[in-house]
């Protein structure tokens, strides 16, 4: 009795828990919806109130004036290679630091996180000093490197923290048969780190997805420009064309969105892969 | 493991890609920051002066002040913003009908441009129309009817960190994906011994998650140490600079040319995000790392 | 292992070299113009039009590409970034606050000799406008845009509160607003986000009015900074209450739906209180001078305004480059050009330009408010002569309106900013 009780309990506070926070993360979505197909100066005058007329062309203006969509495939396409690219390389990292047994290898691990901890705000100047000096300005290239660079402690630090806890046996394992370094990695440890990969890759994405400064500031020409210019061009120094802004950001999110749940997804596959234990 | 000696070239190789990007775009800005913030540098003029921009900096209230503050994002991030996400992750985790949504719909204020999300909050807690003041006001706490969140001393570091609860999602998600390594054996066993789901939450899951979640922590306290675009956003660091962070303390320094200034000030936030990190370790030692 | 690091080595350089290759250059003389001119801004379209026009007549020889640059506070990053490490750009738009690191850099390209050299400047520019701009000789960057924010105020609510006219001085500004407020109404839009724009020009104005025209050549000790405050400490009491942090969309929000009877803003707000104010309000809206201080050393009528946005452009080192970048500047200040963008943004120029007659009234009115003002003194933000200063502006500004500082203690803030 008294564990059934228990449990209905727990199950209410579950749920108002779950409910809650639902409600306070997508309040701002519906709201951003919302705010797209009103006027400017209905938003100006309420924020709250809804719209009279549903203004659809919000969208449509949106996309043409700002060329949303050769954005978006720029986006995609950066956003990608960085992400790939980050995860590789952080993958290789974290796999020599979680797995193996050098004296340097705390140095190295506690550097990289203190890599986290910079204030890459202040780096302007170095950044668009290092990309000239490479002569990467205005490249994608450029923008690939730098999103794939600035992501690599937090996916290394949460990659080694994924790699870590694969049980010790089943690398020994693989190692009495044979297998050498890269095989271990590729075969072995890639496989059973995928919720850390599909995790680490999702934040990434959303890192190159969402950043701003760097994407002006690294190019000049729109055929190279992420999505975030689009959402910028709706706002200048003494007027903001909020409606269309909203709009390009509602726009901006579906990408992302479908790549969080392909991600996460992987995460799934990841777990009935099975033979993997805490 | 232990590394034999041919493996150890590809050890090195591995290590390489990832070594040389945080030289490039890590040690070598951070090299450039220190030799700066010696000097009264302003895009164009450098002369040595010594220690002079870290003295100026320490005189300031306003920089002082957002030490201070900066520390009270940590300290919540850790309390508040984390086991709250730990929470969330635990209830997803039994996988209820609809969790997968439930995930997405968290994650959402994560994909959404941060200036968008900024507009609307501030728009919750404005003063003559807010949606806040509404609802306090139609269950009679009258008193609010036109209080200014953010423009208030006493609340706009409250309304600040009440925004960034929104975007538990973060975390959530990677303590939720380590759940997912977690083996079913463990919850056959335990069902075999009759446990409720708040044991099996507590007393399997939890501490099979703990590293990840110490990770969480970690990662929170350092993210709200470089805390930027919800204080820029909502607030620049206003009023009176009263919810002044580091971030836009340097951010502000750099606008106005005062980049050797700046640069100090970027030197001491990797200092004492260094000190923070290493006292983390320690406090959470045992259980992370070996 | 070497082969493999070699190889990596290779795939970058060959990258890096593709991007060598590809921007070989041709015959045709290219001009980048990394513009603020875009996107939403009301001078897109005529902009666009004048470098269509330019590029057509000298098809083959001259090709001006535009570099949009939406977010002005990283395209000021940039151009500091730019002028600390490298080259600038051909052209650049530059706002008040960087003409001084532009001229002290060296890099910006030397518009004087060509000024002397080709009447044009001279005939189209008011007299001494381009002399006053040098500095030791040398001018950086051409004035271009020009602005004044004079006061706008809703004649509908002032009636409505028993005012047909404007005050000119702040005591009867201040019965006024109790006025307003016994009506419900709010009297002034007030911010303190950001910059603090719309009260940074109503601090100008008091600023200009007990400290004289020339207060910012008195320095932070005149006691004209205290006076100011202390009309800004006033100006608070009569505000929405969510001016402090408020941003310029809340502030001018609440004017454009007649919460708040009196704005500050310039010209380029014109063209918003038809698209985005609630119906019929252009029509309600007056134009003043900003009220006086009894005893101040300003003049009945004085304005605040400045140089907005300058033009100016890189060093060159060829020749023929440079005259292509003269003559496009030549352009684009060409008074029929001119008035082309004048007519569609609203923006005022410091071309002499004949303006069509039916510009916005509101418009003419503060032209006419510019020719009849004895003088138009600098905002704060660019007069005082220090970004750190006026960077503190906000801060100072908010701890006075929540009655942590003293006017007195205001100032201070500002004087420790630097």
């Amino acid at each position: 009795m008294t564990k059934d009780n228990s449990l209905n309990f727990y199950s209410i506070f579950k749920w108002v828990i779950i409910i809650s926070f639902v409600v306070y993360a997508v309040f701002p979505f519906l709201w951003l919806v919302l705010a797209s197909l009103k006027t400017n100066a209905e938003l100006l005058d309420n924020p709250f109130k809804l719209p009279k007329v549903f203004q659809f062309q919000n969208y449509s203006n949106a996309i043409q004036e700002a060329g949303l969509i050769q954005l978006i495939i720029n986006s995609l396409v950066i956003s990608t290679c960085a992400t790939f690219l980050n995860i590789l390389f952080a993958s290789m990292c974290a796999f020599a630091i979680a797995r193996h047994i050098f004296w340097w290898k705390n140095v190295l691990f506690l550097m990289i996180t203190a890599g986290i901890l910079v204030p890459l705000n202040a780096l302007i100047i170095p950044y668009y000093a290092i990309i000239n000096f490479l002569n990467l300005y205005d490249t994608r290239l450029g923008l690939i490197l730098v999103y794939c660079a600035v992501g690599l402690p937090v996916s290394t630090f949460i990659l080694t923290e994924f790699f870590r806890g694969i049980p010790k046996e089943i690398e020994e394992a693989s190692y009495l048969d044979g297998c050498n370094f890269v095989a271990r990695y590729f075969r072995i440890m890639l496989p059973l780190a995928l919720p850390g990969l599909a995790t680490a890759g999702t934040f990434q994405f959303i890192l190159c997805w969402n950043e701003f400064i760097y994407a002006m500031l690294l190019t000049s020409s729109t055929e190279i420009r992420t999505i975030q210019f689009g959402i910028s061009y709706f706002t200048n120094e003494f007027f903001s064309d909020y409606v269309g802004m909203f709009a390009a950001v509602v726009v901006s999110i579906l990408p992302s969105i479908t790549v969080f749940i392909l991600f996460q997804e992987r995460v799934i596959t990841g777990l009935t892969a099975g033979s993997v234990k805490g | 493991m232990k590394i034999k000696k041919d493996e150890v070239g590809w050890l090195l190789l591995f290590i390489a890609p990832t070594l040389i990007l945080f030289t490039l775009f890590f040690i070598l800005p951070i090299l450039f920051l220190l030799a700066s913030s010696f000097t009264n540098w302003d895009g164009i003029d450098a002369e040595f002066v010594g220690f002079e921009n870290y003295i100026k900096l320490f005189n300031k209230k306003s920089f002082v002040r957002a030490i201070t503050n900066n520390l009270y994002w940590c300290i919540t991030a850790a309390l508040i913003t984390v086991p709250l996400g730990l929470i969330i992750a635990l209830l997803l985790s039994h996988r209820s009908r609809g969790w997968k949504v439930f995930r997405t719909v968290l994650f959402v204020p994560q994909v959404v441009s941060s200036a968008a999300i900024a507009m609307l909050w501030a728009a919750v807690f404005n003063a003559e129309y807010g949606l806040l003041n509404f609802i306090l006001d139609n269950i009679g706490l009258s008193d609010y009817k036109n209080h200014n969140w953010l423009g208030n001393v006493r609340t706009a570091n409250a309304a600040l960190i009440g925004f960034s609860l929104c975007y538990v999602g973060y975390f959530m998600v990677i303590m939720l994906a380590k759940t997912a390594s977690i083996s079913e054996d463990y919850y056959d066993a335990a069902k075999i011994d009759g446990a409720s789901q708040i044991q099996k939450d507590f007393y399997i899951t939890a501490p099979l998650i703990k590293s990840t979640f110490f990770l969480c922590i970690i990662l929170a306290v350092i993210f709200n140490l470089r805390q930027f675009e919800y204080v820029y956003l909502m607030t620049a660091g206003g009023p009176a600079n009263k919810t002044q962070v580091l971030v836009v303390y340097i951010w502000n320094e750099l606008t106005v040319q005062r980049l050797g200034r700046g640069s100090a000030a970027g030197v001491i936030m990797i200092a004492l995000g260094a000190m923070l990190l290493l006292l983390l370790r320690r406090i959470l030692k045992s259980e992370t790392y070996n | 292992m070497i082969k493999l690091i070699l190889k990596k080595l290779s795939i970058t350089f060959i990258a890096i070299s593709f991007t060598v290759i590809s921007s070989v250059a041709s015959a045709e003389i290219t001009i980048t113009w990394p513009s603020i001119w875009v996107g939403k801004d009301s001078k897109t379209t005529v902009i666009g039009e004048l470098i269509d026009e330019f590029n057509a007549a000298n098809a083959g020889s001259i090709k001006v590409v535009v570099e949009e640059q939406t977010d002005y506070d990283i395209y000021a990053q940039k151009l500091t970034a730019q002028i600390a490490t490298g080259e600038l750009p051909d052209i650049m738009t530059v706002g008040a606050q960087l003409l001084d690191v532009l001229h002290r850099s060296g890099k910006a390209m030397d518009l004087a000799p060509h000024i002397n050299s080709d009447p044009h400047w001279n005939n189209v520019y008011p007299e001494n406008a381009l002399q006053s701009a040098m500095t030791d000789g040398v001018l950086s960057a051409l004035p271009y845009e020009l602005f004044v924010t004079p006061v706008t105020y809703n004649k509908k609510i002032l009636k409505e509160a028993g005012y047909d006219e404007f005050p000119d001085n702040y005591d009867d500004f201040f019965k006024m607003c109790e006025a307003v407020t016994a009506n419900g109404k709010v009297c002034t839009s007030q911010m303190t986000g950001k910059n603090g724009w719309t009260s940074m020009l109503w601090y100008s104005q008091a600023l200009a009015s007990a400290g004289g025209p020339d207060i910012y050549e008195k320095g932070l000790d005149h006691p004209a900074y205290v006076k100011a405050f202390e009309v800004m400490e006033k100006m608070y009491q009569y505000t929405t209450s969510d001016a402090i942090g408020a941003d310029a969309g809340v502030s001018g929000g609440h004017f454009l739906n007649e919460r708040t009877a009196v704005f500050m803003n310039g010209p380029w707000f014109i063209a918003r209180y038809t698209s985005d104010g609630i119906p019929g309000l252009h029509e309600n809206i007056g134009v003043a001078a900003a009220p006086m201080l009894m005893g101040g050393e300003g003049s009945p009528g004085g304005y605040v305004g400045g140089r907005q946005s300058s033009l100016a452009a890189g060093k060159q080192s060829d020749p023929a480059k440079e005259e292509a970048i003269v003559k496009f500047l030549k352009w684009l200040t060409i008074p029929e050009n001119v008035a082309r963008l004048s007519y569609s943004s609203g923006a005022m120029f410091i071309v002499n330009a004949d303006l069509p007659n039916d510009m916005d009234r509101l418009f003419i009115e503060m032209k006419q408010g510019i020719s009849d003002a004895p003088y138009v003194a600098p905002i704060f933000q660019n007069g005082i002569g220090s970004l750190a200063v006026a960077s503190e502006f906000p801060q100072a500004l908010s701890a006075l309106a929540l009655g942590d500082v003293t006017p007195e203690g205001a100032v201070e803030m500002l004087q420790d900013a630097e």
